[in-house]
């Protein structure tokens, strides 16, 4: 009787660690989605607001850098911050768009909220913080040789207390065409 | 007489039928513990689904979002496409060339084009829409000067799709987009010109002595020279473009004057009337007109009353002195002066030429720009001379020659708008601007967004429109 008792203390002490286990992981992977949800609405709200911009303005205010960080979106800056590798195959790189009198995109967040300015910044949404990293680049046409418009990357990251997971990055991209393409510049592409 | 042993024995009896009890429930404890063990699989089961649910739910959120700017990048690159390549109205885009719709209004699909990390897009264009068709959740009405397309893209990310569609349209903008004199390369205005209006240059405005000019339109590398200086200057960004010149259908004849009407303004050109100059000429007077060179000439002492339409020459000369050229009243008339470098104008070299020289004198009862609209389709006939014509003392009409030398010499005043490559008038020349012709536009090669909606996701088959 009194091992059946002890058996039985024992199955539900191994059941309830199991129990506090499993809701320990499922809290974590519900905070993991909460902090992926909030970065997804980020980068959507982040590449509607380039897209609002006048597209001589979409353009880098500098030359990004290249960080050592594989986690960091700045690893995929390459040939000295002229070069941006937007997919995930490393020939799949563009020249970064770089105009310093027009251009109103940052290249790295440096500590600038996304309130007060445009491009990199660092974002917080309720509990959920991070960093907002922007890329301009020239995308050439399959009609053209050259290039013939600009390709936004909006990668938004997040910043996680020590021993949580670290959520991937989201990233985002779309193409812009220029809305004032004079013939010439057709012509030339 | 019971003894406490018997009083006793009684008690233990009792106590038998107590030990008796958990020997029953022997065995129930673990069977419990088993069956809360199964409850707490269950909520265990059902927490780690929920949070795998909610997890995959997110992944989904991001790539549909990702979707929606993959679809918006077929948009873009569609319009970007129907702009470079400038598709006729019964023509669309495929994936970079123009192509005629198999059937329906849609040409073939792009193919899908990659953006990078799993994201691609497809879009399908449509020829010009006519009123009453469907697109972008509104339905199409006429207006003029305008070409409408359907744009139908769908992006997808990692299996995610989001399918959209959008209305773009080309709209029209002025042909002449300075209100006056337009060269594009330059302007040379002799002593003592008048002009009452602009005169624009993406380079040089020269202006000689005693010349008058209400405004300088410039380009960002333009600049005034010469002795005069204009009242007010203004430099744009961007530099001014040649328009396309709307020569259409012209180079057809058609066989009855209703076929070759002028086309409202702005409107596509279509067949010429070139034949109404065999029936109303004079060849007495050396007005000479060969149809199979479509070359029209004008002689000594010449006179021609061009009626209402359309006219495509490939020369059109008048060297005679004393000749006169009419205009009917009430009807306008278009010239065409085609080229034979085009495809398909039927003219062979030497081409392009127009002269209007020695003692023309041009005829307008109209009095109105609008009713005299002369186009030059290139630079191939050179120099477009309008030089010592006797106009009654004014000229009214518009030139359009935006790769030709346009030199226009010793006619008392010119009513209308002037565009050209480059452009020079003679000492004493006096321009006045007419309002009218802002009425002509020309069709920007530009698509921009007119309409949008959000389709669902999903279609059956290759019916990319569907739902839509």
């Amino acid at each position: 009787m009194l091992i059946e008792v002890l058996i039985a203390i024992l199955v539900l002490a191994v059941g309830l660690l199991g129990l506090v286990g499993a809701f320990d992981s499922a809290r974590k992977l519900n905070l993991l989605s909460e902090r992926r949800t909030s970065m997804a609405h980020r980068a959507q709200l982040e590449i509607e607001r380039l897209q609002a911009l006048p597209y001589e303005q979409l353009a880098m205010k500098s030359s990004p850098s290249h960080s050592s960080e594989e986690t960091n979106p700045d690893f995929y800056v390459k040939e000295g911050g002229t070069e941006y590798q937007y997919g995930a195959m490393s020939t799949e790189a563009e020249k970064v768009v770089l105009d310093a009198t027009n251009g109103m995109i940052e290249a790295s967040p440096g500590g600038r909220k996304c309130s007060e300015t445009v491009g990199a910044c660092e974002w917080e949404d309720g509990t959920v913080n991070g960093s907002v990293y922007d890329f301009v680049t020239w995308h050439t046409d399959r009609a053209c040789t050259k290039p013939s418009y600009k390709r936004l990357t909006v990668v938004v990251t997040a910043k996680v207390p020590s021993g949580n997971r670290q959520p991937t990055s989201v990233r985002v991209s779309t193409l812009i065409a220029n809305p004032k393409e004079t013939k010439k510049e057709f012509q030339e592409c | 007489m019971p003894s406490p042993h018997n009083h006793g024995m009684i008690d233990m009896r009792h106590l038998t039928n107590f030990k008796r009890h958990p020997t029953d429930e022997a065995g129930f404890v673990l069977p419990t513990a088993m069956i809360v063990l199964l409850m707490l699989t269950v909520l265990i089961g059902a927490a780690v689904t929920v949070a795998s649910q909610t997890s995959t739910s997110t992944t989904r959120d991001s790539n549909t979002k990702a979707a929606l700017e993959a679809a918006e990048a077929g948009l873009q690159t569609a319009s970007y496409r129907l702009s470079k390549l400038e598709p006729e109205k019964s023509e669309c885009v495929t994936g970079t060339a123009k192509a005629t719709p198999p059937s329906g209004i849609y040409c073939a699909g792009s193919g899908s084009e990659p953006l990078g990390n799993g994201a691609s897009f497809e879009y399908w264009t449509s020829k010009g829409l006519v009123a009453g068709e469907k697109c972008g959740g509104e339905t199409v009405s006429t207006q003029e000067n305008v070409t409408p397309r359907c744009i139908t893209s769908v992006g997808n990310v990692n299996g995610v799709a989001r399918r959209v569609q959008e209305r773009a349209a080309s709209l029209a903008s002025p042909l002449f987009q300075v209100k006056g004199i337009l060269g594009y390369h330059s302007v040379l205005i002799e002593n003592n010109g008048v002009l009452e209006g602009e005169v624009g240059t993406n380079e040089t405005l020269t202006l000689k002595n005693g010349v008058t000019v209400e405004r300088a339109d410039l380009g960002p590398l333009g600049k005034v020279e010469g002795t005069s200086t204009p009242k007010e200057t203004i430099k744009n960004t961007s530099p001014f473009e040649p328009p396309p010149v709307p020569i259409g259908e012209s180079a057809t004849s058609a066989i009855s004057q209703a076929g070759c009407k002028p086309p409202p303004e702005g409107g596509e050109v279509g067949l010429n009337c070139d034949f109404l100059i065999t029936s109303g000429a004079d060849a007495n007077s050396g007005v000479v007109f060969t149809p199979s060179t479509r070359s029209l000439s004008m002689g000594q002492g010449a006179s021609l009353e061009l009626k209402e339409g359309v006219y495509n020459f490939c020369n059109f000369q008048v060297s005679g002195n004393n000749t006169k050229l009419t205009t009917v009243a009430g009807g306008k008339v278009e010239i065409f002066i085609d080229s034979a470098l085009r495809a398909g104008s039927g003219c062979t070299a030497p081409a392009g030429k127009l002269e209007f020289k020695n003692g023309l004198e041009l005829i307008d009862p109209n009095k109105n720009a609008l009713y005299l609209q002369i186009y030059v389709y290139d630079g191939s006939g050179g120099t477009v001379e309008l030089k010592n014509n006797v106009s009654g003392g004014q000229f009214y009409g518009t030139i359009v020659a935006p790769y030709s030398k346009v030199t226009i010499g010793n006619n008392a005043e010119f009513v209308g708008a002037i565009e050209a490559n480059e452009v020079e008038l003679a000492p004493n020349f006096r321009f006045k601007f007419e309002i009218e012709v802002n009425k002509l536009k020309t069709p920007s090669r530009l698509y921009e967004r007119k309409a949008w909606e959000e389709c669902p996701p999903t279609y059956i088959g290759t019916n990319f429109q569907e739902g839509c």
